[in-house]
């Protein structure tokens, strides 16, 4: 089927506008500044901090329970926010947490910078478990123990932004992960820890927390004709403490139902721009006076793991549309689709390994 | 009622039950049916819409035959865009259909819809349907798709949103007719089989809509005044919505956890800024209370308070909405925007859309 003709209608669409681009202030970085369900641990997928690139961090407590638990003084709906950063170099990922205390309906918001501490460049994700006020200990804070129904769990947002060379924003939502808890052990506000086996992880298993998907997939990017398309893929694992490569397979169709493979790998978290993955992805059809689209799937298929071969690995990501104009970035981010569940890859020493850390 | 006559009626009513569990929509899932929350043909926005089949089997489905041969992973695709101008609000329906062979995908630039005149805002959906007569609405939980909207003038920008996707369990009802590739249609399931010609949000035949929306991030509206215009978008999943006028309730929130609570009446589908939520979104004397790191921030909830059809003033209570959300920062002829869904939680019946 040879029906999409976005062609040069898009292109001159957009070429249109940028002719007619007037910046008049640089928006830099002091802008100030189940998906999409609440959930006790949300994955935010893209960390990108410059010199004039900046990443929001929205972390929101739905909660909005004001009543005191008798005798302890502590509000039924407040939490504590563990942001834990996860910075990615070439010889692996770097781990720090921060807390912060969200009141009942409170909505916090950060400059990443200013938890990084340094002014970039880093790259990399981060994830933010819902805590016990008192003891920092993970809990289930998704169940609706709240007065007012549905009001329970934390969701969360990332912008990015950039300044300069070129200008754009772009917006996702977090991964939101449910607890799954189920256990008699609770905090003093009535919610059960979410941490069943006292491993100190989140456990993807779907008794502590929901399960990572099995394939993930985008129902759109347009044909990467020339370098001004560069939309890119963003991988992450929670698999990456004792040096894993996680390897994937792939299918990229075009809109004539034709389609490539591709085999690669990553360790932690990466971004790839699918027309090096795939050059396929840059003339769909064979006719390149012609814009096409396309779709892709990704299943992440072993994980090699201090010399064993584990199948299945937990992978997730975000999909980044991008059209690069001159001084003008038309960028525009979404988490990748998902479908299916994988049994968690089983613990390495200790037992750890197969989570995040949440202690 | 013979012997075997109750087993069969316990059987049903064991199904119904069964499939008749509140299901919400599973964020970004593929699904039966799809809703785009946000279309633009105007002066200003051109929208790229597409929605891919993500099913690749490629097997012939017996006692088909070239040139009418029928694969399992074929499926048709019926969309309707609901729409209005600003300049006259009576809401109309255009329509089409494509046929997706599998792992299909198809786009669609709204503009190069020359039946819709320019200036039509509204939403639309799209759902299986069986290829085999191109009629009835099929459990086919492998779309998904997704809405690129491009400013153009007098600024310009590109976001995107993903679909709002609604599987279906009209699989799970033995009772269903199926289709010649083995799908049921979703069109009476649960119901013992009576179809209404509705496409039905009632767990069943598609999974329910949400109780309540949140968005989690807006930025202080007053931050850089007359630059950040927010807009936040919502709709009413009921085929006979240009009837009804919709009241959204909900609180908008700033980062000192005060709410500010707003009642909010719309017809069919609006898309409007914050500010005209309620003014809170200003924030008046704004305070960091997590730390000198803090951005002034807030963020909104929303539910569908109740509605009034304006022909028979009847009114509805806990009436079932989508929305959508816009960040826009206004810089002169650039436009930093980003588009997302509603976050949502909990069930509500009650949603139901043409055929």
């Amino acid at each position: 089927m040879n029906r999409t003709k976005l062609a040069f209608l898009l292109g001159a669409v957009l070429a249109a506008g940028v002719a007619n681009a007037q910046i008049n202030q640089d928006l830099g970085p002091n802008l100030g500044p189940k998906q999409y369900r609440p959930g006790s641990l949300l994955i935010y997928p893209i960390l990108d901090v410059g010199s004039s690139t900046a990443t929001l961090i929205t972390v929101t407590n739905v909660n909005t329970d004001e009543s005191f638990v008798p005798q302890y003084g502590v509000r039924r709906g407040a939490v504590l926010a563990r942001f834990f950063y996860v910075i990615y170099t070439t010889s692996g990922c770097s781990l720090f947490d921060i807390d912060v205390e969200l009141s009942p309906g409170d909505t916090f918001t950060v400059l990443a910078s200013e938890h990084v501490g340094i002014s970039g460049p880093v790259q990399g994700w981060l994830y933010v478990v819902a805590a016990d006020v008192n003891t920092r200990r993970a809990i289930d804070f998704d169940d609706e123990l709240a007065t007012t129904p549905y009001f329970s769990g934390l969701i969360g947002e990332e912008m990015v932004v950039t300044g300069s060379p070129q200008m754009y924003l772009y917006a996702l939502p977090a991964i939101g992960f449910e607890s799954l808890a189920e256990t008699s052990n609770r905090n003093i506000q009535g919610y059960m820890f979410s941490d069943e086996n006292n491993d100190g992880e989140a456990d993807f298993n779907d008794d502590e927390y929901d399960q990572f998907p099995e394939v993930l997939s985008a129902p759109l990017f347009l044909e990467q004709t020339t370098d001004i398309f560069r939309d890119e893929v963003v991988l992450l694992t929670p698999l990456f403490r004792f040096g894993e490569t996680i390897n994937l397979r792939s299918n990229f169709y075009n809109n004539n139902e034709d389609f490539r493979s591709v085999f690669f790998s990553f360790n932690c978290w990466t971004r790839l721009r699918i027309r090096d993955l795939l050059p396929f992805t840059r003339d769909l059809n064979g006719v390149s006076t012609e814009l096409e689209t396309g779709w892709f799937w990704i299943r992440p298929d072993f994980v090699i793991r201090l010399g064993q071969f584990y199948a299945e690995p937990p992978v997730h990501g975000a999909f980044i549309h991008e059209l690069n104009l001159g001084t003008i970035g038309y960028w525009a981010a979404n988490i990748l689709h998902q479908e299916g569940e994988v049994v968690p890859v089983p613990g390495a020493i200790g037992n750890r390994g197969n989570g995040l850390p949440i202690n | 009622m013979t012997r075997k006559d109750m087993v069969m009626a316990a059987l049903a009513l064991f199904v119904a039950a069964g499939v008749a569990s509140a299901q919400h929509p599973e964020g970004n899932r593929p699904g039966s049916l799809l809703i785009y929350p946000l279309i633009q043909k105007t002066a200003n926005e051109d929208t790229v819409v597409c929605f891919t089949n993500t099913n690749t089997d490629f097997r012939v489905v017996p006692g088909t035959f070239p040139p009418n041969e029928i694969r399992r992973g074929d499926v048709a695709v019926v969309w309707n865009i609901l729409w209005a101008l600003d300049t006259d609000p009576r809401w109309q329906k255009e329509d089409g259909k494509e046929n997706l062979s599998p792992g299909d995908t198809f786009s669609l630039l709204v503009s190069s819809l020359g039946s819709l005149p320019v200036g039509a805002r509204g939403f639309m959906y799209a759902y299986a349907v069986s290829p085999d007569n191109n009629i009835d609405p099929i459990d086919f939980d492998f779309l998904t798709g997704e809405a690129i909207i491009v400013g153009i003038q007098p600024q310009n920008y590109l976001f995107s949103m993903p679909a709002i996707p609604f599987k279906s369990e009209a699989n799970k009802d033995r009772n269903q007719r199926e289709t010649i590739q083995g799908w049921r249609v979703t069109d009476g399931a649960g119901s013992n089989n009576n179809p209404d010609g509705l496409l039905t949000f009632n767990g069943v035949e598609y999974y329910q809509f949400p109780a309540i929306l949140y968005q989690p991030m807006y930025l202080d509206q007053g931050t850089v005044p007359g630059v950040l215009n927010d807009e936040i978008v919502f709709l009413l999943g009921r085929a006979d919505g240009a009837d009804i006028r919709t009241t959204v309730a909900g609180n908008v929130w700033d980062n000192r956890e005060n709410p500010g609570s707003y009642f909010y009446d719309f017809d069919c589908w609006t898309r409007t800024r914050i500010f005209n939520l309620n003014p809170h979104v200003i924030f008046q004397n704004p305070q960091r209370n997590n730390g000198p790191d803090e951005l002034f921030t807030g963020w909104i909830d929303a539910r569908g308070a109740f509605g009034v059809n304006r022909v028979t003033s009847v009114p509805t209570d806990n009436v079932p909405i989508l929305g959508a959300f816009v960040h826009r920062a206004d810089v002169g002829a650039v436009g930093f925007t980003a588009g997302t869904l509603l976050w949502w939680d909990g069930e509500r019946s009650g949603a139901f859309l043409a055929r």
